[in-house]
C-alpha cells in the first residue's frame, strides 16, 4: 500500500540551466499521508516551487517517480485523476483568473473535468456562497477588490474538491488581512481532512503547520515538527531561515542574560519569569527628536482616483502628516487605507486635488513645480521595485536617474557612490546582468537606483515585502544605517517589527484619514488597535505590555493582601 | 480652483465596456442570434449608400438603444470622443473628394471643386460612422463578454470539423480582454516608477526619437511582466485541468428558441428591405 503522496528519489533540472552547476531537485524522497498539514520552507531557488509542481504533474521528474494515491505522474492517462486530486493556489491571485465573470471562473475547472450542467451549477453556487461571492457572481472579475479577487482564486481551486491543496507562496503578496483569511481557510480545510502543503517564507505561518520540511539547494535538510526546527538547536541562518518573531526575542534574551531559562516557550512565560525575578531589561524610551525644522507637512489632503469613471475610488479623505528633518516616520494601516497614495503625493507623482503638501521648499500645489527637480530632493522606492528594471546591467539601471536629470559629476562616480551606500560592490556588480541578481541584491540595486539622485528625503513603500528572510535582513541593515546617518524617511509597511526598528514616530491611516500620530513605542503597543488592523505588534512591545500588566495586577494583589492583614 | 489632473491615470483611456445585467428584451436574445443580427446590420451599414436608407438603419438602431435600457451617456461618451475625427474626415472629403463632381457647384478654385455631391458624400460618411459607433456601443453594452464569447464559440464551432482549434482561439480572446485592465495598471505603475527616477512623462513634446527613447523604458518591463503573467496564467490553467480530457462541458447553456428565429428573420427582412429599396 502506497502513501497518499509518495516521492521516490526524484531529481530534476530545468533544461535551460547549466547541468554542471547543480540540480534544482536532487534525490528528493518523502512521503505525505492524507490529512497532513505541512509547511515547506527554504530560500528562493531552493526548489520548493519545483517540488510542488512535481506533485500535480505540472513538471515531471528527470529520474525517480512521484505517485499520487499510487498513480504514477509520468503516465499521461493518470493526468485527469491527479489534477482532480491535487489543487494548487499560486502567488498572485489576479493571475489565476481567466474568465470574464466570477461564476464562470469558478466553473472553469469543472468544465475542464466534464461536469454535468446541473451539478456544475449547484457546485458553483455552493462554493460562491461559502466564499461570500454569490451576490457578485455576474460581475466582471476586474471590478473586484483585492480581498475578493483572492477569495475567487481560492474558490476556483476548491470547486474541483481536491484532496490536497498546495499553496505556492499564496500569502506572500497579500496584506495581513488577506493572509489571515487564507490561513484560516487552510486550517478549516485541514480540519475537513484535506492535505495542506504550504510553501512560505514566513516563519510565523510555518508554526501553524504540523510538520515542516526545509529544502536547501534541491535537498531536504530538515523534516520534523515546527517546534523542533525553532528550538534553537539548528543553524537556521545556514538554511536562509529565521526565527518567528517572538522566538527570536526569547533567543536573544537567552543569549544576552544570565540565567534566562531555556525552557521558556512564549512571551507570557517570559513576563512571569521577569516578574518573579523582579527585574526587567527594557524601558520605554522617551528621548525627543532634536531637530525642529519641519521637512514634510501635509494638511487636509484629499484624493479621488479616476473621478467620473466606473473605477472611481476615494483614496484620501483627510490626511495630515508632519515629519521633521532627519526623522524616520512610519505609516501603518490596512490595504486601501491610503498609504501608497500619500507617499506618491510626497514626490509629485500625484498632486493635491484638495489640501496642501509641502516637502522642503517645494509646494506640491504649484503648477510650475518641476518634478525632475523634486525627485532629486525626495526619492520614492515603490513596492516590488525590481519588476520595473529595464536595463540589462545593474550599473546602467542605477545610472538611469542621474543620466536623465543630468548630474554634473561623472556618472560612474555617482553610480559607485550609490552602490557603495547600499552595500553592493561597484566593481563586482556594475556589469552583472540584472536577471542574475538574488532577491536581496535586486532590492538593493532598486534602492541604489533611487538614491543615485542623492535625495534628502527617502520614501519607502513596503520595502521588505516579498523578500526571503536572508534578503530581508540584508536590506533592513541598509535602511538602519541610512536612518542612523540622519536621512529623513517615510516608511509604509505591514511589518511592525520593521517599523519599530526603523521609525521614531508612526501615523495610522484608516479609510483615507490619518487617525493617530505618536511615538512608535506608544502607537505600536496598542495591541487591540493593531489587531483591529490585523497587524501584529513587535515582540518586544508585546513583552513590555505583558510585563506591565502582570506587574500592575501583582501590585494590586499585594496591596489587597496588606490591607487584609 | 481647477483640480490637478493626474497624468498617470492610464485607466481613464481604457476602452472598457459598460455592460451590466438589465433584463431588457435584447439581453434575452440567444447570443448567436444576437451576434448574427449585429453582423447583418453592420453589413447593411457598409453596403447602403443612400441617405434616407442610412437614416432608416439609424432609426432601427436608436429603437434598439431605447429597448436596451442602457443609459444614454454610455452611447454619448463613445460617440462624442470620435465625433471630431468623423467631422475632420467629412471635411477632408468635401474639399478633396475626387469622385465625380455633379450637382450644383459652390466653389471652384484650382483643383478644389466643391459641389452638392461632395456634401452628399460627407453626410453619408457621417451617418455611416455614427450608425457604426452606436451599433458597436449597443452590442458591447448589451452582450456580456461571456455571452459574446459563448456566442462566438457556438457560431464558429462547425469549424472544429476543419481542425480549427475554436476553443483555444476563443479562450485566447477571452484572456486578452481580461488582461487589458491588468496591463493598463502595470503600465501605470511602471510609468510612475520611471517618473520618480527623473523621467519626464506625459509632456508629449520632443522629437520622435526623443519620444521613442521615453517609451522604451516602459515597454521593456511591460513586455517582461506580460510574459511572466502569461506563464503564471498558463500554469494556473494547467493546474485546474485545462485540456486533460477531450469532452469539456460548458457552464453556459443557450437554447435557440423560435422567438430567436423570429427575431433573426425580422432583422434579415428589415436589412434586405432597406438594401433592396436603396
Amino acid at each position: 500500500m502506497r502513501e497518499f503522496i509518495q516521492i521516490d528519489g526524484i531529481s530534476f533540472n530545468y533544461p535551460d540551466l547549466n547541468q554542471e552547476t547543480r540540480k534544482t531537485l536532487d534525490q528528493i524522497r518523502i512521503t505525505i499521508a492524507k490529512g497532513e498539514y505541512i509547511a515547506i520552507l527554504g530560500a528562493n531557488g531552493s526548489g520548493k516551487s519545483t517540488l510542488a509542481k512535481m506533485i500535480n504533474a505540472l513538471l515531471l521528474p528527470d529520474s525517480g517517480a512521484v505517485y499520487i494515491s499510487g498513480l504514477d505522474t509520468r503516465k499521461p492517462e493518470n493526468l485527469p485523476s491527479i489534477r482532480m486530486k491535487i489543487g494548487m493556489v499560486f502567488q498572485s491571485p489576479e493571475e489565476q483568473i481567466f474568465s470574464s465573470t466570477i461564476e464562470e471562473d469558478v466553473a472553469f475547472g469543472l468544465e475542464n473535468f466534464g461536469w454535468e450542467y446541473e451539478k456544475m451549477h449547484a457546485r458553483v453556487k455552493e462554493i460562491l456562497t461559502r466564499m461570500d461571492l454569490w451576490e457578485l457572481r455576474q460581475r466582471p472579475s476586474y471590478l473586484l477588490s483585492g480581498g475578493q479577487t483572492q477569495r475567487l482564486a481560492l474558490a476556483g481551486v476548491l470547486a474541483i474538491q481536491p484532496d490536497c491543496i498546495i499553496f505556492d507562496e499564496a500569502t506572500s503578496m497579500l496584506d495581513p488581512m488577506g493572509r489571515k483569511v487564507v490561513l484560516r481557510q487552510m486550517r478549516q480545510l485541514h480540519e475537513q481532512g484535506k492535505t495542506i502543503l504550504h510553501i512560505t517564507h514566513s516563519m510565523d505561518e510555518a508554526m501553524e503547520a504540523n510538520r515542516v520540511v526545509v529544502l536547501q539547494v534541491g535537498q531536504i535538510v530538515f523534516d520534523g515538527k515546527p517546534e523542533e526546527l525553532f528550538s534553537g538547536d539548528y543553524d537556521l541562518e545556514k538554511w536562509n531561515l529565521a526565527y518567528p518573531a517572538d522566538k527570536k526575542l526569547l533567543i536573544e534574551l537567552r543569549n544576552g542574560m544570565d540565567g534566562f531559562p531555556r525552557d521558556i516557550k512564549n512571551l507570557d512565560e517570559a513576563a512571569d519569569w521577569f516578574l518573579k525575578k523582579n527585574t526587567f531589561p527594557y524601558g520605554m524610551d522617551d528621548e525627543e527628536s532634536q531637530a525642529d525644522r519641519e521637512e514634510i507637512s501635509v494638511f487636509q489632503l484629499r484624493h479621488v482616483y479616476l473621478e467620473g469613471t466606473p473605477y472611481q475610488s476615494r483614496a484620501l479623505l483627510d490626511v495630515n502628516l508632519n515629519v521633521k528633518d532627519g526623522e524616520s516616520h512610519g505609516l501603518i494601516g490596512v490595504t486601501g487605507s491610503g498609504k501608497s497614495t500619500l507617499l506618491q503625493h510626497l514626490n509629485g507623482l500625484l498632486r493635491p486635488q484638495e489640501g496642501s503638501v509641502r516637502v522642503g521648499k517645494f509646494d506640491l500645489s504649484d503648477r510650475k513645480l518641476s518634478r525632475q527637480e523634486l525627485v532629486q530632493y525626495v526619492g520614492l522606492v515603490m513596492q516590488n521595485p525590481e519588476v520595473q528594471f529595464f536595463e540589462e546591467y545593474a550599473g546602467d539601471e542605477i545610472a538611469y536617474g542621474p543620466k536623465t536629470v543630468g548630474v554634473t559629476e561623472p556618472l560612474a562616480d555617482r553610480v559607485r557612490w550609490a552602490m557603495t551606500r547600499v552595500g553592493l560592490d561597484f566593481e563586482e556588480f556594475k556589469d552583472r546582468r540584472v536577471s542574475t541578481l538574488s532577491g536581496g541584491e535586486k532590492r538593493k540595486a532598486a534602492l541604489a537606483s533611487v538614491i543615485a539622485l542623492k535625495p534628502e528625503v527617502l520614501l519607502l513603500d513596503e520595502p521588505t515585502a516579498g523578500l526571503d528572510p536572508a534578503a530581508h535582513k540584508q536590506i533592513m541593515q541598509v535602511f538602519e544605517e541610512m536612518q542612523a546617518e540622519g536621512t529623513t524617511m517615510v516608511v509604509s509597511s505591514h511589518n511592525m517589527q520593521d517599523i519599530y526598528a526603523l521609525c521614531k514616530n508612526v501615523t495610522v491611516l484608516d479609510h483615507g484619514t490619518s487617525v493617530e500620530t505618536g511615538r512608535a513605542g506608544n502607537v505600536l503597543s496598542n495591541q487591540a488597535k493593531l489587531e483591529g488592523m490585523q497587524l501584529v505588534p513587535p515582540s518586544k512591545l508585546k513583552l513590555i505590555n505583558l510585563y506591565q500588566k502582570k506587574r500592575a495586577a501583582e501590585l494590586i494583589r499585594r496591596e489587597g493582601e496588606e490591607a487584609y492583614e | 480652483m481647477k483640480k490637478h489632473m493626474s497624468e498617470f491615470e492610464f485607466m481613464r483611456s481604457m476602452p472598457f465596456t459598460e455592460f451590466s445585467p438589465r433584463n431588457s428584451l435584447l439581453q434575452r436574445i440567444e447570443p448567436r442570434a444576437f451576434l448574427l443580427s449585429f453582423f447583418i446590420f453592420l453589413i447593411s451599414i457598409l453596403f447602403v449608400a443612400d441617405i434616407s436608407m442610412l437614416v432608416a438603419i439609424l432609426a432601427v438602431i436608436i429603437i434598439g438603444m431605447v429597448i436596451s435600457q442602457v443609459p444614454l451617456r454610455v452611447f454619448l461618451r463613445g460617440f462624442l470622443s470620435a465625433l471630431p475625427f468623423i467631422l475632420i474626415i467629412a471635411a477632408i472629403n468635401i474639399v478633396f473628394n475626387t469622385a465625380v463632381d455633379s450637382g450644383t457647384t459652390y466653389l471652384k478654385w484650382r483643383s478644389i471643386h466643391i459641389s452638392s455631391a461632395d456634401f452628399r458624400v460627407a453626410i453619408i460618411l457621417i451617418l455611416r460612422f455614427t450608425a457604426m459607433m452606436l451599433l458597436i456601443s449597443l452590442v458591447s453594452s448589451t452582450l456580456s463578454t461571456s455571452r459574446f464569447i459563448h456566442g462566438m464559440e457556438r457560431l464558429f464551432s462547425p469549424l472544429k470539423y476543419l481542425k480549427v482549434p475554436v476553443l483555444e482561439f476563443i479562450i485566447a480572446v477571452e484572456i486578452s480582454i481580461r488582461f487589458i485592465p491588468i496591463l493598463t495598471l502595470t503600465a501605470e505603475r511602471i510609468a510612475k516608477a520611471q517618473a520618480s527616477r527623473g523621467a519626464v512623462w506625459g509632456s508629449g513634446s520632443g522629437s520622435l526619437i526623443a519620444r521613442v527613447k521615453q517609451v522604451a523604458p516602459l515597454l521593456v518591463p511591460l513586455f517582461v511582466q506580460s510574459l511572466h503573467k502569461a506563464e503564471a496564467l498558463a500554469m494556473a490553467m494547467d493546474a485546474r485541468g485545462f485540456g486533460v480530457i477531450p469532452d469539456r462541458t460548458s457552464y453556459i447553456r443557450s437554447k435557440f428558441t423560435w422567438q430567436d428565429g423570429l427575431y433573426l428573420a425580422a432583422c434579415l427582412l428589415l436589412a434586405i428591405g432597406i438594401i433592396g429599396f436603396a
